[in-house]
């Protein structure tokens, strides 16, 4: 061990920087400001200036103002609302249901509107799947809406025209295609709309040489063909996460971004309730790239994603020997796994031989309590040999044969695609409908798709916003985003859900279902805008309605689905299929190579791309490295030393014939030699907020129809000159310790324990806890007293709740340069602590949000009182009376507070986001805040006056229950708990008084009303 | 006496042009244009709720 890592065995750190006492890490832990946002501010280098001068300045400018300025913003105009809409009440929001068309997840949403405007969106709770919880890019989508960039008008060759011009040309280009024997081609992403699949039929039998062309980077189709040769089935079961006792996830981000998110994080972090602690589950992961889920394991190992298949060879070996009666395996099988030894494994990958069998044991004494899981990036054979292995654990009950993982569309095979750009590069295709997807972006380089495309007479793309497909077109036809549109999705076989338009298009666009059944009925000069409604009507008729044959007539049914915004389908399962043991015969010897390894990854927040112009998500730091706006590459700190690079220094990556220039991130945990870099960034052609944002790495994808599309071996690696400034806000808010060792701990900021240990002592926690006194008398509340708790064993750092937060309060963006400067305006952050080893770290999360403190520090120091304390326990903020001193926000333990710099609408990318359409996102219900005014986390006051006027209004006292924050509403695993500290029988009431419940720096006396709830790992020992 | 009424009426003149210019100041300082509707509307960004869309409670 060495002299670093003694002194910091039980110490919590953030940063390497940290880990390593550097001594700019340990200057940026005193120091008030950040490095550099002071400088311009030096009273030394101001230039001298007489008295007399400095006085005749003043007058002559305050004479200025007082005469010729006026007010720098335009504050608008109120007029009477009087062409009303029949179901519009001012000032009271509506709600609709609808589903989100954001990824392949189709999440029941429900869009909360006020006047008219959409201005939030979040999850349907009569969902069956994601119950009422919506991941961050489907909160933050409703900026798109709003988006000032978004087309406006049909293009042709640039150039505005008008919809009538445009149907004629493609209605003639159409006919004139499908009569000489040219394809038309439609190249869309994933269909999980079963009326536009119907649509697509049409067209296709109308147009009898069009072809659609499916495809999607991010797809699930390993595990697919996998569990139809194990199962010889199609049907892909859902799985029974919150039945699960012990979890092994191999590169299977599943709390992150791996199928069905909003469900699964609910159903397992069902199984880590403290109050059933007996029953906790159990998660080990085994990964690459620090993901999600192996910040939230119990144990992680570090294997390299293409080293999986050896890793569950060798455990399968180790099993079967052990028991070796257990499964009737073929001999042909037997001698194959007899040359993969766990020992040799764990050697070669440098493991922890007492971790990895302890993980072993417990899969072996826990058969059909644990279950495997392999994630969607990894190649056929790991998911057959994980499904072999699940079958010899007696795992299958996990699951669930009675809700299946549908998919609509077949995503294009390799060969068709192949197929589809030689017949453009020939000129044998006519027409090509771009119908809402940016191939030219997403698809490998080597496909070049781009140059293809130019031997095709008629380019169309139907988009949102222009991208780099678009621009390569001849026609850009502007379709409505989501929440203007029809349309209906259908991703289990017994959930059908709905989507209808909450607000009429903005712009001079059109659905483009609606443009394509135009183009099917062949007269441009009659377009009916409802056309697709009806269509959409008529398809649920045959298809819903006929089939569930309910007891009311068509329209009484077709409105109660869509007020519901769900219908639950009558469906039958299947029984457990008996698994084909020839499926296994197939599996071949793999050893992994040592070289490096390039894992390409999905970006939890900015997807393929499709949400890079989305400021909200661009500044939402990343959960595991908390960056923003950049992507990078992320290595281990022994691969940084290797290859002699330092953070945000230029590494070179060349695969597959390309190469890319990416900065470096140096990520505690990351497996050596394996670099990992998430995709969607560095489009060309997108609006302001995405423009010079990252790089494009899709370019270096292996081919679709490859068995591991996004990990690239056989790449040469090295250190180029230069460097490029990375933001993460990971050491951002640090508190000073030079003088407190084992800081975090004993300041009462990161408290876990373990299982083992609470079980034995329910009051570990507690046995230091010293008695604190105040020299004032305590505040009584006699009516509500809002409180609220985190439970860390639930929490799982997916930034949901951060998100919901931004778009419920208004929440500015500032930029890469404000955020740079420790300035970004969330009023959440989830605070990232490690300990360990940067090799080995454990990784704890801790929401941190203003704790509404009873003695609150800020509230004595504030010389206007604009920070002052209600009678219900809230410590409020009065952004009229603010007069920007900041002394609230050095006297807060917490560093929560944020300060409005600028006007930050106005300062952000040229007043992006101060335009009369963005405004529209804005909730009226909350104060937009303007330069040198202090915010902070308000516990969502404002939907505390809403519960309390409707209790006023039916004459009942207002209840804890009747308020639900907005990250609360959001949050996915339902960490967050608030409510009325006063109702006894509550259940904040019940948290505040856990024994795993801490106030974080309780000993400072400030009385915070966030109580944490310590995390508890559910290793073997009391020890972690 | 008549010099005097003169000078009155003038004072009463300029009393009641300063008062009716901090009055109408004022008013054009207050947001409301109760009626202007149309005009300022214009030119705005049309919101209009979409009236096939079927609303719910929470």
């Amino acid at each position: 061990m060495s002299d670093i890592e003694k002194n910091n065995e039980f110490n919590v750190w953030k940063s390497l920087g940290q880990y390593n006492n550097e001594p700019a890490s340990v200057k940026a832990k005193q120091d008030e400001f950040m490095e550099g946002v002071t400088d311009d501010f030096n009273p030394d280098k101001m230039p001298a200036m007489s008295r007399r001068k400095f006085v005749a300045l003043l007058s002559a400018s305050a004479a200025l103002t007082a005469t010729a300025c006026s007010d720098y913003r335009d504050k608008g105009e109120i007029v009477p609302y009087t062409k009303r809409p029949e179901e519009v009440l001012p000032g009271k929001a509506n709600y609709y249901a609808s589903t989100c068309n954001g990824c392949s997840q189709a999440c029941g949403t429900l869009i909360k509107t006020r006047e008219g405007r959409p201005i939030k969106v979040d999850g349907n709770p009569d969902h069956p799947v994601n119950q009422g919880k919506i991941c961050a890019k489907g909160q933050a989508d409703i900026l798109n809406l709003y988006d000032p960039e978004r087309l406006k008008n049909p293009l042709a060759t640039k150039a505005d025209t008008d919809w009538a011009t445009i149907d004629k040309i493609i209605i003639n280009e159409l006919a004139d295609a499908a009569s000489t024997g040219k394809e038309i081609a439609i190249v869309t992403q994933n269909i999980k709309s079963p009326t536009a699949l119907k649509l697509f039929d049409d067209f296709k039998k109308k147009y009898p040489t069009a072809k659609i062309y499916s495809y999607d980077i991010f797809n699930n189709e390993n595990r697919r063909r996998a569990w139809s040769k194990s199962y010889n089935t199609s049907f892909l079961p859902t799985v029974k996460w919150n039945e699960i006792k012990v979890v092994l996830a191999l590169e299977s981000d599943f709390l992150g971004n791996d199928g069905s998110t909003m469900e699964t994080i609910r159903l397992f972090t069902s199984g880590r309730d403290i109050m059933k602690t007996k029953d906790f589950n159990r998660l080990y992961v085994a990964e690459g790239g620090m993901s999600l889920t192996g910040m939230n394991g119990d144990y992680r190992f570090r294997v390299r994603p293409d080293a999986q298949f050896e890793f569950v060879m060798s455990i399968l070996n180790e099993i079967v020997s052990r028991d070796e009666g257990l499964f009737n395996l073929p001999e042909i099988f037997l001698a194959r796994l007899n040359t993969y030894a766990l020992s040799d494994f764990i050697q070669r990958n440098g493991l922890d031989d007492k971790k990895i069998h302890l993980m072993v044991d417990d899969l072996i004494s826990r058969k059909g309590e644990g279950f495997v899981y392999a994630g969607d990036t990894l190649n056929e054979e790991v998911h057959i040999a994980v499904n072999l292995l699940n079958e010899i654990l007696g795992n299958t009950s996990f699951y669930n044969f009675e809700k299946e993982n549908i998919k609509l569309g077949y995503l294009m095979p390799h060969s068709d695609l192949a197929e589809f750009i030689n017949n453009m590069k020939v000129g044998n295709v006519g027409v090509v409908i771009h119908y809402d997807s940016n191939p030219a972006f997403q698809l490998p380089a080597s496909y070049k798709y781009a140059s293809a495309l130019e031997n095709v007479k008629t380019k169309i793309s139907l988009t949102e916003a222009l991208n780099d497909t678009s621009d390569l077109c001849d026609f850009v036809l502007p379709a409505n985003h989501q929440l203007e549109s029809w349309g209906d999705a259908q991703v289990r076989n017994d959930v059908y859900s709905l989507q209808q338009p909450v607000i009429a298009p903005i712009f001079n666009t059109r659905q483009k279902e609606s443009v394509l059944l135009h183009w099917l009925s062949g007269n441009s000069a009659s377009f009916n805008e409802d056309n697709y409604h009806q269509y959409l009507m008529n398809n649920f008729r045959e298809t819903i309605y006929n089939q569930q044959n309910p007891a009311v007539d068509f329209d009484s049914y077709w409105y109660a689905s869509l007020h519901g915004g769900v219908v639950k389908l009558k469906t039958s399962g299947i029984n457990k299929p008996s698994f084909k043991m020839n499926s296994i015969l197939s599996l071949n010897n793999k050893i992994a190579k040592t070289d490096y390894l390039l894992q390409l990854k999905d970006n939890y927040f900015i997807g393929d791309g499709k949400f890079a112009n989305n400021g909200w998500l661009q500044e939402l730091p990343h959960p595991v490295s908390k960056v923003t706006w950049d992507n990078y590459a992320a290595v281990s700190p022994a691969t940084a030393k290797e290859l002699n690079v330092n953070n945000d220094d230029l590494l070179q990556i060349k695969g597959n014939g390309k190469e890319v220039i990416l900065p470096v991130y140096i990520q505690p945990g990351q497996t050596n030699k394996v670099i990992t870099v998430e995709l969607g960034y560095g489009r060309k052609i997108i609006g302001d907020v995405g423009k010079d944002v990252g790089v494009d790495v899709n370019s270096t994808l292996n081919s679709l129809g490859s068995n591991s599309p996004l990990l690239i071996d056989e790449i040469a690696v090295e250190k180029v000159a230069g460097t490029h400034k990375l933001v993460s806000t990971q050491e951002h808010h640090s508190l000073d310790d030079e003088f407190v060792k084992d800081f975090h701990r004993k300041r009462k900021i990161i408290q876990e324990g373990t299982v083992t240990e609470y079980n034995k002592n329910p009051h570990f926690l507690h046995e230091e806890k010293h008695d604190v006194f105040s020299i004032t008398g305590d505040r009584e509340y006699k009516g509500n007293k809002w409180a609220m708790s985190i439970d860390l064993n639930k929490c799982i750092s997916c930034s949901v709740c951060v998100a919901s937060c931004n778009v419920e309060n208004n929440i500015a963006v500032v930029g890469k340069d404000q955020v740079a400067k420790g300035r970004e305006m969330q009023w959440m952050r989830i605070d990232r602590y490690y300990s360990g080893t940067p090799d080995e770290p454990i990784p704890s999360n801790q929401p941190m949000l203003c704790q509404h403190c009873d003695n609150a520090p800020c509230e004595n120091v504030c010389p206007v009182n604009a920070t002052n304390h209600s009678p219900d326990g809230l410590n409020q903020m009065v952004y009229n009376r603010c007069v920007g001193t900041r002394y609230c926000s050095n006297n807060c333990p917490y560093k929560v507070r944020r300060f409005n710099f600028f006007n930050f609408r106005d300062h952000f990318e040229d007043a992006y986001y101060e335009n009369e359409l963005t405004s529209l996102a804005n909730n009226p219900e909350v104060t937009v805040r303007s330069r040198g005014v202090m915010e902070k986390c308000t516990f969502c006051v404002q939907r505390i006056m809403e519960a309390r006027s409707e209790a006023i209004k039916e004459g009942r006292p207002l209840k804890g229950s009747d308020v639900t924050t907005a990250c609360q509403q959001a949050c996915p695993s339902q960490a967050i708990v608030f409510g009325d500290a006063n109702e006894k029988d509550s259940e904040i009431a019940k948290y505040r008084e856990h024994e795993l419940g801490y106030h974080v720096l309780e000993e400072t006396n400030v009385r915070p009303n966030v109580t944490y709830l310590a995390k508890l790992r559910n290793t073997h020992t009391e020890e972690f | 006496m008549s010099q005097q009424n003169d000078q009155n009426s003038r004072r009463k003149f300029f009393k009641t042009i300063g008062f009716s210019a901090l009055g109408a100041g004022l008013i054009s300082f207050y947001p409301f244009k109760l009626f202007a509707g149309s005009r300022l509307t214009g030119n705005k960004i049309q919101v209009k709720v979409h009236p096939s869309a079927v609303k719910r409670n929470k």
